[in-house]
């Protein structure tokens, strides 16, 4: 019997058997690779899905911290508080949040109020603070794979207390000098703000003429500075400018001197030096975008100008640093607005220089020449909730909506 | 030579047959039930083995899908209207979390909301006051048995109740989840079955329920800072106390065997309330 007819002949169910329990097991396996399978894309989506969550939620903080760079005022000149999706993009390994596209992480925020009359707030609204209330709405979406989240939070501006104190057209922390009477009174009050202006002059006054008579002068004991101009508040701006990279530490060699004054700018110098402000011997600072000879405008912009001393060594005081050796000068028709503040002393003026604003000099004040001094109270209007601190979120507005 | 064909028709001689013996009968099926009993032990192992596996997988997807919906759920939580749940617009609107017990939880959320998203201004000319989409309650509770309901305050208006069809009060006050009404996984206000066979009450040395459900593992508990700063975790908060919750930690025992060796599995997750940071 060949091997041909051996198969033919069987008549048995072995072979029957045996085929429909592979068939089953079969069918089995099938069923139950595709259970597996189905159980795994299914954890796989909710990988993925939490993994959306987490890249929208960054997006939102991202946009946030934008917010708080350049939080968008009407009119404010300054840039976009743009998203850096790129580099919200660097904080998340591509292989476990794969998206090679800009949809990867996007957001969007506008303003909390019915700008355009739709009945409806939302993007169309516009992306500025148009009522100025430090309210926002921000949406950030975050997209891996192809599961996408979006949140929606209302965030709130809060802001750096620049809320400095009114009425103060000088502090002099030492002596004061003058070329009396000639060209007196030297201080004066531009805006009063309805403020009483007061100046402190540590000091026995040359000639009480070189304040105009509507100041009140306390001479020749003052009051600590820290009673009038709290050491927080220096320690405040200084971690504000810090932030805004406006913090020149030149006397620790860690930067060069600023060329402008603009804004916030604090400066740390060696004790002794020369600070030239303006067109003063070829001034390191130039003063330009402080305007010149004239009084400020209703629409310029004051700034806060600190020149301090090296930095104090740890537990010390934050300005350690006075005496005659850090001198300030300014010359021609240059002119500061804002907040001035200094360790160190003014040196005679070289020209008519001025000051609008409120000025404080730790160490010295040489009145020679024809300096001017305007206590303006605009300066301190225009200063107060001026600079953000931080954007937060608003509880109870925090949602998790419709991804775009 | 005949053909093969020329024989069809013809009478055939039952000559010459041998048969087989006793002995070879007797060989042949015991081989036949070696291999028989090999077939069938493989195929009830393996039959097992794929009901186990199926019952496992969808078991665990169950889990984690009800693990998954609370986490963005009570994330999404935040804190109620002034007239919501406490029924009075004077009083101070209540907590975040309403009820936090160690197996079941109240809370208010706009989560999966329709109208999320879109924020109408409030009145026929623009004003400031938007009027975002309102939380409303939401309750997960386990049971003895070991299924997790959910149950939604969804007959709008809101009435900050979940109401029963059968008239009687939903249970807000029992403690554990021995003393729950069972009746209400019927008549509770939009009650779903989210999971079955979970086992944070059960004994996993004896396999047996537990006689004090605090012994239990919680399926919430609950995070808040102390007055010294302490991040503090407890089974349970109440009174104005919940006010501190930041957190929620859920921990999900469910058993993917039932009714036999338990196994299982132990889905862990934390909620932070976005709204409450």
């Amino acid at each position: 019997m060949n091997s041909r007819s051996r198969f033919t002949d069987q008549s048995g169910a072995t072979l029957l058997i045996i085929i429909g329990i592979a068939a089953a097991l079969a069918v089995m396996t099938a069923s139950l690779v595709f259970v597996i399978g189905n159980m795994q894309a299914n954890t796989a989506d909710s990988r993925v899905r939490d993994k959306a969550a987490a890249v929208g939620e960054a997006a939102v903080d991202a946009q946030m911290y934008a917010l708080g760079r350049n939080w968008p005022m009407p009119g404010y000149p300054g840039p976009a508080p743009t998203m850096d999706a790129a580099l919200v993009r660097t904080q998340f390994d591509t292989s476990e949040f794969p998206n090679s596209t800009s949809d990867f992480v996007s957001s969007d925020y506008y303003d909390n109020f019915d700008n355009n009359g739709d009945h409806v707030i939302n993007h169309l609204d516009g992306q500025v603070d148009a009522n100025g209330d430090g309210l926002m709405y921000v949406e950030g979406q975050g997209k891996v794979g192809t599961r996408a989240t979006r949140f929606q939070v209302l965030v709130e501006r809060t802001f750096v207390p620049t809320d400095f104190p009114h009425g103060i057209a000088v502090y002099d922390g030492g002596g004061i000098d003058s070329n009396a009477p000639g060209t007196n009174p030297k201080v004066q009050i531009y805006i009063s703000g309805g403020y009483p202006v007061s100046s402190y002059v540590n000091g026995v006054l040359p000639d009480p003429k070189l304040f105009a008579e509507d100041i009140a002068v306390a001479s020749p004991v003052v009051p600590p500075l820290k009673d009038l101009f709290p050491d927080s508040k220096i320690q405040q701006i200084i971690d504000l400018a810090k932030s805004m990279g406006r913090y020149y530490d030149v006397a620790g060699g860690h930067a060069q001197m600023p060329t402008d004054a603009s804004g916030i700018c604090v400066i740390r110098v060696a004790n002794p030096s020369e600070v030239n402000l303006g067109a003063f011997n070829g001034g390191q600072i130039n003063m330009a975008s402080q305007g010149h000879d004239a009084p400020p405008a209703a629409t310029d912009e004051p700034g806060i100008l600190l020149i301090l001393g090296p930095e104090p060594g740890p537990g010390l005081p934050i300005s350690t640093v006075t005496g005659p050796n850090i001198s300030i000068n300014m010359a021609n028709n240059d002119r500061f607005y804002g907040i001035f503040y200094t360790d160190g002393q003014l040196n005679p003026a070289h020209g008519t220089p001025a000051f609008y604003g409120m000025t404080i000099f730790r160490s010295y004040m040489n009145m020679i020449g024809t300096p001017r001094i305007f206590y303006d109270d605009s300066a301190i209007t225009k200063l107060f909730n001026k600079y953000t601190l931080s954007v937060k979120l608003v509880p109870n507005t925090w949602r998790e909506i419709h991804p775009k | 030579m005949k053909s093969a064909r020329a024989e069809v028709g013809k009478p055939r001689l039952v000559t010459g047959q041998r048969g087989i013996s006793l002995v070879e009968l007797l060989v042949a099926m015991s081989i036949m039930s070696v291999i028989t009993a090999m077939l069938l032990m493989g195929w009830f192992s393996l039959s097992r083995s794929w009901g186990f596996t199926t019952h496992s997988a969808d078991a665990r997807d169950s889990g984690r899908q009800a693990m998954q919906r609370m986490q963005r759920e009570i994330r999404d939580a935040q804190k109620p209207a002034q007239w919501y749940i406490t029924g009075t617009s004077a009083a101070a609107p209540d907590a975040i979390i309403y009820r936090a017990r160690p197996y079941w939880i109240a809370f208010s959320t706009t989560f999966n909301e329709l109208d999320n998203g879109t924020i109408h201004s409030v009145g026929t000319t623009p004003t400031a006051t938007p009027s975002p989409t309102r939380p409303h309650l939401v309750v997960y509770r386990l049971y003895r048995n070991g299924e997790l309901w959910r149950y939604e305050d969804n007959n709008k208006p809101w009435n900050g109740k979940i109401d029963r069809s059968d008239g009687l009060t939903f249970d807000m006050l029992s403690d554990d989840l021995a003393g729950f009404d069972l009746s209400e996984r019927t008549t509770g206000e939009g009650a779903t079955l989210i999971v079955s066979n979970v086992v944070n009450d059960t004994d996993p040395a004896t396999g047996l329920l537990y006689t004090d459900p605090d012994s239990g593992t919680p399926l919430f508990e609950y995070n808040y800072y102390d007055s010294a700063g302490a991040l503090q975790s407890v089974r349970s908060i109440t009174g104005a106390d919940r006010q501190d919750i930041i957190a929620v930690q859920l921990r999900l025992l469910v058993d993917l065997n039932p009714v036999k060796a338990p196994v299982f599995a132990d889905l862990r997750g934390t909620a932070q309330l976005r709204n409450a940071r």
